[in-house]
């Protein structure tokens, strides 16, 4: 199957180990999660795959040819970051002249369309937009650039809540109309946690998840209720953290939920971005 | 169709009885069509392969088939199908959870019954 | 290879500079040389003869591409890696530009030449319009039919343009590469090397000898002492493609700054 590969990637920056030894496979036509706090080294893995940055050691294969200066394999990624690499004074309508030239799957006709529901006035250049409207046409380029391969490097960033939802749903509809593989890189984990399908969790330059989203939730569940209640029960039990609110408890469990629980208890999933927080925490 | 996305019922089987709910209810006709998967998960906001799994279901218990190139739609005998799967869990899925919260609230059998009565004359 | 749309992005970027140079260029010569010749037609016919010399626009666009390639890198770079294009095709791309362009404007400004000449001839036979080559190798195009002549100008005029933009273009690669402190060691430590430090040092040690040797060298490579252009050309070609080589070292571990 066509895929990503990343094997034992390592970045140091002076003394810092900002990548280490990261393996993950990225698999055509899925939708990911790269989570990670500030500082984990997603950004940089990120540089990495996309030949912006060269690793220590390591190498990126793309549907089996190393990426590295390699224009072949590099034309099936496009990654959309927070920094902009567009020449400040080009407009927006020119980026997409351009992007289809390098990328001639580009489907400018999509891309104005995409402009128009999110307002975007396409005849502005790129250093007069605002943090927000740069995003917006940063994620436009994305969406269109139809490559098997597409990382979103904080997608929403500035983005209004509508703008979100808007881009969400758009998302959603071109990747069940046409499947591709999309990498979501973000902070914001509530958002993206039931649209992701895979999710990959980097601390401090390593991977400390990577599989699926069902399979990482269901490997345990959330008890809640009254304190002392739910202290007795998860004595002797594979605890991944607590959260208190006065006499009230809520408890983050890793194991199989026994057919009798105790009265009194609420049970629920686990929730993505109250794991990634106790994952993360150092 | 509403989704509860902290309840422990996973996404997909809340989208299977979704349109089961529909199908019953008569807002999803026989031999009609449902929503697209991508009107589905566009929707609600989740990654088209749990829409995919959750009318799986339904296709597997025939309750939905697919027309190629138009869509999926609503079988024949699906509402009766459904209703005699449904008649098979009300016990489990209400009057179990009934008589749980009943003695919670110390509610006695007698006092159970006549609600159940006036339920019915309303 | 992406080496063609990295040639046509990077041209592209320097159609409008170009443009508007060779409008301004071409009006203010034209102008100029007709007022030149106006004014020292009028001195001429009052007081005897006065002689004026009118070089061409080659060390304008010399300098003009040398100050293009100062600014060829930094956004061109972003651009290429934003849309999945390696550095050897930025490089090839880059040196594919570099050959056009010389190419092109080496024509425009001979074609401009031909033109001032022209001009020239038709209202004031005092008034020279000389290229750069036969300003520097004056004896030798005394003797030279003019369509070698035109020819040899051409070439030199492109060499030296080749040469410039290469110049140009590495000098940004250096400062892009270099660090702050580098910068600033480089930008300021260079100049004050070559133009302070060495003089003293040469005159204190040597008694001014390597720079008498440098001067002597200079004259030979440029062929000017011997008035042979073929080695200036070979010079201008060896120094561009060392320019290039070290400017692709530079360049394919080159990164963004994050």
């Amino acid at each position: 199957m066509n895929c990503i590969e990343i094997k034992n990637i390592t970045k140091n920056f002076g003394k810092t180990c900002a990548v280490d030894n990261v393996n993950i496979k990225f698999d055509e036509n899925k939708i990911y999660g790269l989570l990670g706090r500030n500082g984990a080294g997603k950004s940089t893995l990120l540089n990495i795959i996309t030949n912006r940055i060269f690793a220590d050691s390591g190498e990126v294969l793309v549907d089996g040819a190393i990426a590295r200066e390699n224009d072949e394999a590099l034309q099936k990624i496009y990654l959309m970051s927070e920094k902009t690499y567009y020449p400040e004074t080009m407009k927006v309508k020119d980026v997409f002249k351009w992007t289809k030239t390098f990328y001639p799957n580009f489907d400018v006709e999509y891309a104005q369309k995409l402009a128009e529901k999110f307002e975007l006035n396409t005849n502005k250049a790129i250093k007069s937009l605002s943090t927000g409207f740069s995003s917006i046409f940063k994620l436009i380029v994305a969406l269109s650039v139809n490559t098997p391969y597409v990382f979103l490097d904080e997608p929403v960033l500035g983005l209004d809540a509508n703008n979100r939802d808007l881009f969400y749903r758009l998302l959603i509809e071109k990747y069940s109309e046409n499947p591709s593989c999309f990498v979501i890189s973000t902070h914001l984990i509530e958002e993206v946690s039931n649209v992701i399908e895979d999710v990959v969790i980097i601390k401090n330059g390593r991977i400390i998840k990577n599989e699926s989203c069902e399979s990482l939730l269901s490997k345990g569940y959330t008890v809640s209720g009254n304190a002392a209640l739910v202290d007795s029960f998860i004595a002797g039990k594979n605890i991944l953290g607590t959260d208190s609110l006065g006499g009230l408890k809520s408890a983050y469990i890793i194991g199989t939920m026994q057919s009798d629980m105790p009265q009194g208890l609420e049970i629920s999933k686990l929730d993505l971005q109250k794991l990634f927080i106790q994952l993360t925490n150092s | 169709m509403l989704i509860d996305f902290s309840s422990e019922k996973a996404i997909f089987i809340q989208i299977a009885e979704g349109i089961e709910d529909g199908i019953i209810s008569g807002s999803f006709k026989e031999e009609s069509q449902i929503p697209s998967i991508t009107e589905i998960s566009v929707q609600y906001k989740i990654n088209p392969a749990t829409a995919l799994k959750g009318i799986n279901i339904l296709v597997d218990n025939g309750i939905v088939y697919k027309k190629r190139g138009l869509g999926m739609f609503v079988a024949e005998g699906a509402v009766d199908k459904l209703c005699l799967t449904r008649k098979n869990q009300f016990y489990e899925s209400f009057v179990i959870k009934l008589i749980e919260e009943a003695k919670k609230l110390k509610l006695s059998e007698e006092e159970i019954k006549s609600m159940i009565e006036r339920g019915f004359d309303k | 290879m992406n080496i063609k749309n990295s040639y046509r992005y990077q041209i592209m970027d320097h159609k409008k500079s170009i443009m508007i140079y060779y409008i301004i260029i071409y009006c203010v010569t034209i102008l100029m040389l007709l007022g030149f010749s106006l004014f020292t037609m009028k001195i001429g016919t009052s007081s005897g003869v006065t002689e004026s010399q009118f070089t061409g626009v080659g060390s304008a666009t010399a300098l003009f591409l040398f100050i293009s390639g100062l600014n060829s890198f930094k956004e061109n770079f972003g651009m290429m890696l934003q849309n999945g294009v390696s550095r050897k095709s930025l490089f090839l791309g880059r040196a594919y530009v570099i050959a056009t362009l010389s190419f092109v404007m080496a024509v425009l400004d001979n074609i401009l030449l031909l033109i001032t000449k022209s001009i020239a001839g038709f209202l004031n036979r005092d008034v020279d319009c000389l290229s750069q080559f036969e300003s520097v190798f004056l004896e030798k195009s005394q003797g030279m039919n003019s369509v070698l002549l035109g020819m040899e100008s051409f070439l030199y005029d492109l060499f030296i343009y080749v040469f410039a933009f290469t110049l140009g273009y590495l000098v940004t690669l250096m400062f892009y590469r270099l660090n702050k402190q580098g910068k600033i060691l480089v930008g300021a430590g260079v100049p004050i090397f070559f133009i302070v430090i060495f003089p003293i040092l040469d005159y204190i040690l040597f008694k001014s000898r390597i720079t008498l040797f440098i001067y002597k060298a200079y004259g030979f490579l440029m062929g000017t002492r011997t008035q042979q252009p073929f080695i200036a050309f070979i010079t201008f070609c060896v120094f561009s493609a060392v320019f290039m080589g070290i400017s692709w070292l530079l360049m394919r571990k080159a990164v963004v700054k994050q």
